[in-house]
């Protein structure tokens, strides 16, 4: 097992709330860590997360229970497909206290070069995924936690890019215990999409995310149609947002 | 007890290698065979370096192949395992324990061999390990290991440095002590007493105590030296079969064993200590006799009541002795070979007295050590003592095949082989007046039976002045006059006229294969492993030496530390 | 002619397993007679990942088991035990995820994570839900579905264990692990989670009978032990010099010995003797290495430490029902393998499932295959070491080694690799291989599959798991794997309700029927998406039984 520091910042490729005519919250002087809490060991697992590298990790208590955000970028130049980021959860003398596994977020979508016409979600070259994790497997205390494993599995496939969902004009409201986040989901794809869902990250300067805010609906999204969303509330709104479909077809 | 391992005259010694005996009068016949021809000692190590074939049965080619001796060191075992003779003697001079629950120790265990360790065999190893140290413990021999307070401050550590520089045959390693002493650290703990008792317990089951490592790596030319420890161990398990004594210790301790001559000192001196040496004596006698071979007729077989009313059968304990007390009294009164044969020395207690012409009211239950030099009954060598004569005769009558098989096959290497098939069946007609004729009608008329009785044969009609029981007759019981008489081959070819038993063991003992078999089985014996090719050339070595005269038994004993093979080793694939 | 000893009570020569005499007070205890009816247990090992089937499976599909058969595999450390071993060949587990599983009537089963379904659907036979007919796309839901219905473990547990639980327990350590991974189900999507060896020895102790004053008995054993242990250091030591190779053998035979564990009086006597004999006790290794072949002493790691804890539950009767999850995501360090055990599967060390092979790759997944066949050796020997009855545990002990797949690159679900120790009290045959699907007319080299396909010299050097190319054909070894858990649950005695399904109060004495389906395809689309999906083949494999 070998450590593997990843301390690297680009903003470059976040998808950034623009202002707008609603009212904005002020700009909070967030932190510039990559890692929260500060000075928490990540390591990753054997060869961690290949082509994709490890941006920036939060870990925090959330309503009695530890949540794992985290950020990767794809720096390799091939599209990462049907990601999955899986963390083990260490106490002071490195054994597993808890576990998670989660698939990585996407915003763009490609098929099989084969013909078969089946549909793969992938991290292109140079994007930005991420990650919630809300359900690690055993309830842990922050002091209790020593460090963070991670890995990552994903498919190289032979893949051609096709139209899938676009978000658009994503917006932070005020509510009264944080943010929310607006927004319009739109289908490329050429089937109904039920029931669709979208993830909105805040983010500090430096592209930590630090919460994660769900939209879910109950439109039938024809090809072509469009959703608005509003998501649940978050506390900390950071500097900037990322947003990413929740669900796909 | 039982030794497989040795490897001494092959010779059939049973009346089975009569061809022709009958079963008319099994009883008064050259004898029922008990056991068919089996050849001498079984056993013969696999595995173990220098083995070779010929030291399984049959075929009485001797221990070894023919052919000139290969000079060099032979491979042996690095990890010899004791022999059961040898853990009794350890056990005795470590511990001072020589019996337990009745029987002596080394009948304790399972029976000798050579292949890696069985079940059976290391389930008995712990039991009696467990049995000597609780009888330790709890008995007068216990300051033989623990002199000291196992309650008290490094009482426990300095018993076990120093019982185990003995047990161990070389100081123990700082790491093996801490393994024994983790036996004050169990959980839940022993009192210290048990602790003392479990440490011993330890030592008497542990792989260093119970093979006899040689480990050292130092090269001298072609071959490993030993360690000056590993000389020792093997200087004192020649001539005592069992570990050194202090002194031995330290001229080891000190590199007082690097040279021949320095090992000779240390072997002078301790064949003198009798007490240790005479009973290894004693019992390579017992080996080379066949007594230890399961074929053999050694104290199998009693006498007819009627026919011998002072006969005992109680007494074959005592003969035993006396054949031990003679063999070691010859070695010690700086005899030879010959001696063996010819020496007139007894030892006499009330069950053999009789035998010997003697008042048995003058005797107790103990041997006493009498000259039998009644020129009229003459009692050459062990060959005429009351335990041969007696075993190797019948229920009824004397037999002289039998004892002359016995000479033939196990004293002069000449081993007819086994009967062949119907021979037991046969029987002769007509009326005898001695046993010596009936015997002579029986085997000696016609082939095949001739063949082999007429060379088996006239060495026990030279000693049929002995009858069945061992004493001296004059008059066979089927009443005609004892003719003792006979034209012996020797084995060279050439017959010559024997009238006398005297005269009979004196030309035995001249012969050279004779003391080629016995120079082979010392090899064999000492070294404590089966001989091969290049132990011929220690075995040609004492050949000479035996062919000249006065070589005796105890300076052949020390001449055996001179072989190079004592003080080095090679190691091969084996 | 060797003199034995007439106290020697052996059953036999040649490496004869003899109680250590230490252990003397339990030989000494008359055995109690045994009950009219004799407990039995399930032992389950379950490992991830596959294996190479090459080398894991004999040549042979059916026949007489013998010991020469598994020479030379990868299963070469059960060949002493041939005869009590049983390879069921030509099963199929449920559920195998293909890159073409997009909803009902395409593939072999539904479209979400790999091991996310197969984990789920292993022991249940039930399909996984949130389904995904995508089998490529994303979405956290496919990482965190979780089967329908309850695992064996647990309707088995709910009939025979006091408790109503099996023992579950993670020879890693891990308690809790996610969907990606969890085998044992208590219910519909409840994840059950697994006790560590503290946890599940501490559980026992209360069981521990006490014969003789507890003093006497465990100074007598400790002394025993930690003077076996001075013999073994002292032939250790031995062997660590430059001797001949048969001086080395002669060693090593005498270390064999000190190593057996005593024959033991068997049930009836669940004591701390019992547990120190076996090596069970609730501390496991700690400090460097990895958490399965990290050392607890001389001749056991962490690993079997579970497996003796597994034995010692079994004798004790404790829990009738005991699972034994190697973890997932696992590097060998001790093993001297660096990359995780699930990208290794692939015959990758990276992050991708699919691209150049890794160095060693293949051989390193032997060496694994390997280590887990000598656990499965050591488990069998702990449950052999105990007698009951007119045998041993593991004559009325059920032990299988289930993985999680065939091949790990190729995900496939036939011709799963399954060995099974023990007859279950005299239910099941041994000594045998038995093919369960001749009817494919596979051949014993088909069947042997194509795990070197790939990564080998002189094969495509390029690891592909979409192709599935290094799995056994699909058309082969199909017999589905929930007659083989009804002739488990029977041979355990186990009742069923009108339907066959099992039911505590039954009324019938035959399970026969188990889980959603018995054919993968019917799983594509998850549940409910396939009509007619159903038990389609009712009952045990009969040519498994005994006769």
């Amino acid at each position: 097992m070998h450590a593997t520091s990843f301390f690297i910042l680009t903003a470059a490729t976040l998808l950034l709330a623009c202002s707008g005519e609603r009212s904005k919250p002020e700009a909070r002087q967030g932190d510039d860590a990559v890692i929260a809490p500060v000075g928490l060991p990540v390591t990753a697992h054997a060869s961690g997360c290949g082509a994709l590298k490890l941006l920036a990790l939060t870990l925090q208590p959330e309503s009695a229970s530890l949540q794992l955000y985290a950020a990767l970028k794809n720096e390799g130049d091939e599209p990462a497909c049907s990601p999955a980021f899986s963390v083990s959860l260490l106490d002071k003398s490195a054994q597993s206290l808890a576990m998670g596994v989660g698939g990585l977020l996407v915003q763009r979508f490609y098929q099989l070069a084969d013909g078969s016409g089946t549909m793969a979600a992938c991290v292109a070259p140079g994007d930005v995924t991420m990650i919630a994790l809300t359900d690690l497997t055993a309830e842990v205390a922050l002091e209790d936690v020593g460090g963070v494993e991670y890995w990552c599995n994903f498919w190289t496939l032979d893949v051609v890019p096709i139209e899938g969902f676009s978000i658009s004009e994503v917006q932070p409201v005020s509510q009264a215990t944080g943010v929310s986040y607006t927004g319009a989901l739109a289908n490329g794809f050429d089937t109904v999409v039920t029931n669709p869902s979208v993830a909105v990250f805040p983010l500090n300067r430096a592209g930590r995310p630090l919460g994660m805010a769900l939209g879910r609906g109950q439109a039938e999204l024809p090809p072509g149609g469009s959703w608005s969303f509003e998501t649940s509330t978050v506390s900390e709104p950071g500097v900037a947002q990322a947003a990413y479909p929740a669900g796909g077809p | 007890m039982k030794e497989k391992r040795l490897l001494v005259a092959l010779g059939a010694l049973s009346a089975a290698l009569v061809a022709c005996s009958s079963n008319v009068d099994t009883k008064d016949g050259p004898g029922s065979p008990t056991n068919p021809a089996t050849g001498g000692a079984s056993g013969a190590p696999t595995g173990t370096a220098g083995t070779t074939t010929t030291t399984t049965n049959g075929g009485g080619a001797g221990l070894l192949p023919p052919g000139p001796c290969v000079q060099g060191v032979p491979v042996t075992t690095q990890i010899p395992r004791l022999m059961n003779r040898q853990y009794g003697n350890v056990v005795r001079d470590l511990l001072g324990v020589t019996t337990l629950g009745g029987k002596a120790v080394a009948d304790s265990l399972v029976g000798d061999f050579t292949g890696p360790m069985t079940a059976p065999a290391w389930q008995v190893y712990q039991e009696t390990a467990a049995a000597i140290a609780a009888d330790v413990m709890s008995g007068p021999n216990k300051s033989k290991f623990i002199s000291c307070d196992p309650a008290a401050a490094g009482c426990l550590k300095t018993t076990i440095e120093t019982f185990g520089r003995k047990a161990f045959r070389r100081a123990l390693t700082t790491e093996e002590v801490a393994s024994f002493e983790t036996l004050s650290h169990t959980t839940p703990p022993g009192t210290p007493a048990e602790v003392a008792e479990a440490t011993l317990n330890a030592f008497l089951v542990s792989p260093s105590f119970l093979l006899i490592p040689e480990l050292n790596t130092e090269v001298e030319g072609a071959a490993i030296k030993l360690s000056p420890q590993e000389v020792a161990t093997r200087l004192s398990f020649l001539l005592w079969g069992s570990v050194p004594d202090d002194e031995l210790n330290m001229a080891a301790d000190s590199d007082q064993l690097g040279t021949k001559d320095q090992i000779l000192t240390q072997a002078k001196r301790m064949i003198l200590v009798r007490e240790k040496t005479g009973p290894l004596v004693s019992a390579f006698h017992d080996e080379w006799a066949q007594m230890n071979n399961g074929s053999a007729h050694w104290f199998k077989g009693d006498h007819d009541p009627a026919k011998f009313p002072t006969y005992q059968a109680g007494a074959k304990a005592s003969y035993l002795k006396e054949l031990n007390a003679f063999f070691e009294e010859v070695a010690f009164a700086n005899g030879s070979f010959q001696d063996l044969l010819t020496s007139n020395v007894a030892f006499v207690n009330k069950d053999n007295a009789a035998i010997y012409g003697l008042d048995p009211a003058q005797y107790t239950d103990e041997l006493t050590r009498v000259t039998l030099d009644a020129a009229a009954t003459p009692r050459p060598g062990f060959l005429t003592r009351a335990g041969f004569l007696s075993s190797y005769a019948n229920y009824g009558a004397t037999s002289p095949i039998l004892r002359g098989a016995f000479i033939a096959s196990a004293i002069l290497n000449v081993n007819p082989g086994a009967p062949v098939p119907g021979a037991l069946d046969k029987t002769v007609e007509g009326t005898f007046t001695t046993q010596r004729s009936f015997v002579e009608a029986l085997t000696e008329k016609e082939q095949p039976c001739m063949g082999c009785h007429s060379v088996i044969n006239p060495f026990g009609y030279a000693l049929e002045n002995y009858d069945a029981i061992g004493k001296w007759q004059t008059t066979d019981l089927r009443s005609g006059a004892i003719d003792a008489t006979a034209s012996v081959d020797f084995g060279d070819g050439a017959k010559k006229d024997i009238s006398s038993p005297v005269q009979l063991m004196e030309e035995i003992a001249k012969m050279p294969k004779a003391k080629e078999l016995y120079a082979q089985a010392w090899v064999s014996y000492a070294y404590g492993r089966g001989a091969n090719a290049n132990d011929q050339c220690v075995v040609d070595d004492l050949k000479t030496k035996l062919n000249g005269t006065g070589y005796s038994i105890l300076t052949l004993l020390a001449d055996l530390s001179q072989a190079d093979s004592f003080r080095l080793r090679v190691r091969g694939d084996l | 002619m060797t003199n034995f000893n007439r106290r020697i009570l052996l059953k036999g020569l040649g490496g004869a397993v003899v109680a250590a005499p230490f252990l003397s007070s339990l030989w000494e205890r008359s055995a109690k007679a045994q009950s009219a009816t004799t407990p039995k247990r399930t032992i389950v090992m379950f490992t991830h990942y596959g294996c190479i089937t090459n080398k894991w499976f004999p040549n042979k599909l059916t026949g007489e088991l013998l010991a020469a058969d598994l020479t030379g595999t990868s299963l070469a450390s059960l060949a002493p035990y041939a005869k009590k071993l049983l390879m069921p060949r030509g099963i199929r587990t449920m559920n195998e995820w293909t890159a073409n599983n997009t909803g009902a009537g395409k593939g072999r089963g539904q479209g979400n994570d790999s091991h996310t379904q197969i984990a789920g659907s292993i022991f249940t036979c039930q399909p996984v839900t949130p389904n995904s007919d995508s089998p490529f796309s994303f979405g956290d839901p496919k990482f965190k579905a979780m089967p329908v219905g309850p695992s064996l473990d647990h309707v088995m547990a709910k009939q025979l264990s006091p408790s109503g639980t099996p023992l579950f327990m993670n020879v890693a350590g891990q308690s809790r692990e996610g969907a990606q991974s969890a085998i044992s189900y208590s219910a519909a999507e409840q994840i059950f989670p697994a006790v560590n060896a503290t946890q599940a020895f501490n559980g026992l102790t209360g069981l521990f009978k006490s014969g003789t004053p507890m003093n006497a008995d465990t100074w007598a054993v400790a002394k025993g032990k930690a003077i076996t242990d001075i013999v073994k250091g002292d032939l250790s030591r031995l062997m660590s010099k430059d001797m001949s190779k048969v001086d080395k053998d002669k060693l090593a035979a005498w270390m064999e010995l000190v190593n057996s564990v005593g024959k033991v009086v068997g049930s009836a006597q669940c004591s701390q003797e019992l547990a120190m004999s076996l090596g069970a006790n609730n501390k496991p290794g700690s400090g460097t290495g990895d958490a399965l072949t990290r050392k607890v002493n001389d001749t056991m790691d962490n690993a079997d430490l579970y497996s003796a804890i597994a034995a010692l539950t079994a004798a004790c009767n404790a829990n009738p029902v005991i699972f034994l999850k190697y973890p997932n995501n696992f590097i060998f360090s001790g093993l001297g393998i660096t990359a995780d055990s699930h990208n290794q599967s692939h015959r990758l060390s990276d992050a991708s499932m699919q691209g150049p092979c890794v160095k060693d790759a293949v051989d390193n997944l032997i060496k694994i295959d390997t280590y887990y066949a000598q656990k499965f050796a050591n488990l069998i020997k702990f449950l052999d070491s105990m007698t009951e009855d007119a045998g041993t545990v593991l004559d009325n002990t059920v032990a299988v080694w289930m993985n999680e797949m065939s091949d790990g690159n190729a995900h496939n679900l036939n011709n799963a690799p399954i060995i099974q120790a023990g007859s279950g009290g005299g239910y099941f045959k041994t000594g045998q291989i038995v093919n369960l699907d001749a009817a494919s007319g596979a051949t014993a080299e088909q069947m042997l599959g194509r795990s070197l396909s790939q990564c080998v010299d002189g094969t495509p050097q390029t690891s592909n798991g979409v192709s599935q190319g290094t799995g056994t054909e699909a058309k082969y070894g199909n017999a589905p794997v929930n007659k083989y858990y009804c002739n488990i649950m029977n041979a355990m005695g186990m009742k069923a309700d009108a339907t066959g399904f099992p039911a505590k109060d039954g009324p019938a004495n035959e399970v026969t029927h188990f889980g959603y389906s018995d054919k993968t395809e019917d799983f594509a689309g998850g549940l409910g998406a396939v009509q007619g999906a159903t038990i389609h083949s009712p009952g045990g494999f009969t040519e498994l039984k005994a006769t």
